[in-house]
């Protein structure tokens, strides 16, 4: 179960940025998922709940925004975007050589806290 | 009720576990070393491996093991009993090594200048995709019993892995699996993958994985 420890991570952040901002609360958190990063949404949100369980972070609403990694055709030089599972031929030329242009992994973007 | 407001983070979720990783990648520079961080599933055969071509290196090359396992000092046993040293991790219910564990265990066991550090992770072909440990590169382990089709079950791991090594191919005669299959189903997923076949049992294949770490010098 890595999103135990995924969950851990992003709850750390979180609170260190509830501390520089004062907040008393964390309403709702913003994380951005692409496709290069190993993660079920729905164990993500499973763990997520749990750990926020007793924190300042307790019942905070969690918006997981999946979003595509760029790859590059080894083939034709094609770049587009891919989606979770990573095996794709190019839509161009349907070549199977495929470079990953590193993604952004897992990213904390932004949240909602009262004061 | 306080003001709620929106505020940016923008912070990586793994930020901490990339940059001890990165901490570690420096560490092993400066002792020169070859760092493989070698995943499979469980049961693929990765102590076998490691025992077998520790007995090959013999005093050729130093070596040290980092064993990842949920339960037990066995693998540690095993490999201390190969002549190398080894620190055993246990993870719990922990599915992965991360950056942290793994500079605990180096700095904990004797490491030689140009030597090679193996890291033996949890068998899971899953989360050790996503935690950089800081190695030179990860070495994904097959056995020919797992099935042909597995880099595509398992892509991220592939895409993440420099070498494929298929092990248990004395077991071929057995079983129904396309070596030629699965190397090309893996190169789907990183056509720059390089796949070597062996059988740590038999030793069959061991010296093209002997000369494959004699081409890896170490961090430079």
């Amino acid at each position: 179960m890595h999103e135990m420890s995924i969950a851990i991570a992003a709850l750390e952040i979180m609170e260190q940025a509830a501390l520089k901002h004062s907040a008393r609360r964390i309403l709702a958190v913003w994380i951005e998922v692409d496709a290069s990063a190993c993660v079920e949404p729905e164990a993500i949100a499973a763990c997520f709940e749990v750990v926020c369980a007793g924190g300042i972070a307790q019942g905070c609403a969690l918006h997981l925004e999946q979003s595509p990694i760029r790859a590059r055709c080894l083939d034709c030089g094609h770049e587009f975007d891919l989606g979770p599972g990573l095996e794709l031929p190019c839509p161009l030329c349907a070549g199977r050589g495929l470079r990953l242009e590193g993604g952004r992994g897992m990213v904390v973007n932004r949240m909602e806290i009262e004061e | 009720m306080g003001k709620k407001s929106i505020i940016e983070v923008e912070a990586a979720v793994l930020g901490q576990n990339d940059r001890l990783a990165q901490s570690n990648r420096e560490f092993f520079a400066q002792w020169g070393l070859l760092v493989l961080n070698l995943v499979s599933s469980p049961g693929s055969g990765k102590t076998t491996l490691l025992v077998e071509t520790l007995g090959r290196l013999g005093q050729s090359r130093p070596c040290a093991v980092i064993e990842g396992d949920q339960e037990t000092p066995n693998d540690a046993e095993r490999i201390r009993a190969a002549g190398a040293p080894a620190f055993q991790i246990n993870t719990g219910r922990g599915c992965h090594l991360d950056a942290a564990m793994v500079r605990r265990a180096a700095q904990n066991l004797p490491l030689e200048r140009g030597g090679i550090l193996f890291i033996e992770n949890v068998g899971n072909l899953i989360c050790p995709a996503d935690f950089d440990l800081g190695e030179q590169a990860k070495v994904t382990l097959l056995s020919v019993t797992e099935g042909d089709d597995k880099p595509l079950k398992y892509p991220h791991m592939i895409a993440a892995s420099r070498l494929m090594l298929i092990n248990k191919i004395d077991l071929l005669p057995y079983v129904r699996f396309d070596p030629r299959l699965c190397a090309a189903n893996a190169r789907k997923i990183n056509p720059r993958l390089e796949v070597l076949e062996l059988s740590a049992y038999t030793g069959e294949g061991m010296d093209a994985w002997l000369e494959w770490l004699g081409r890896h010098p170490g961090f430079a």
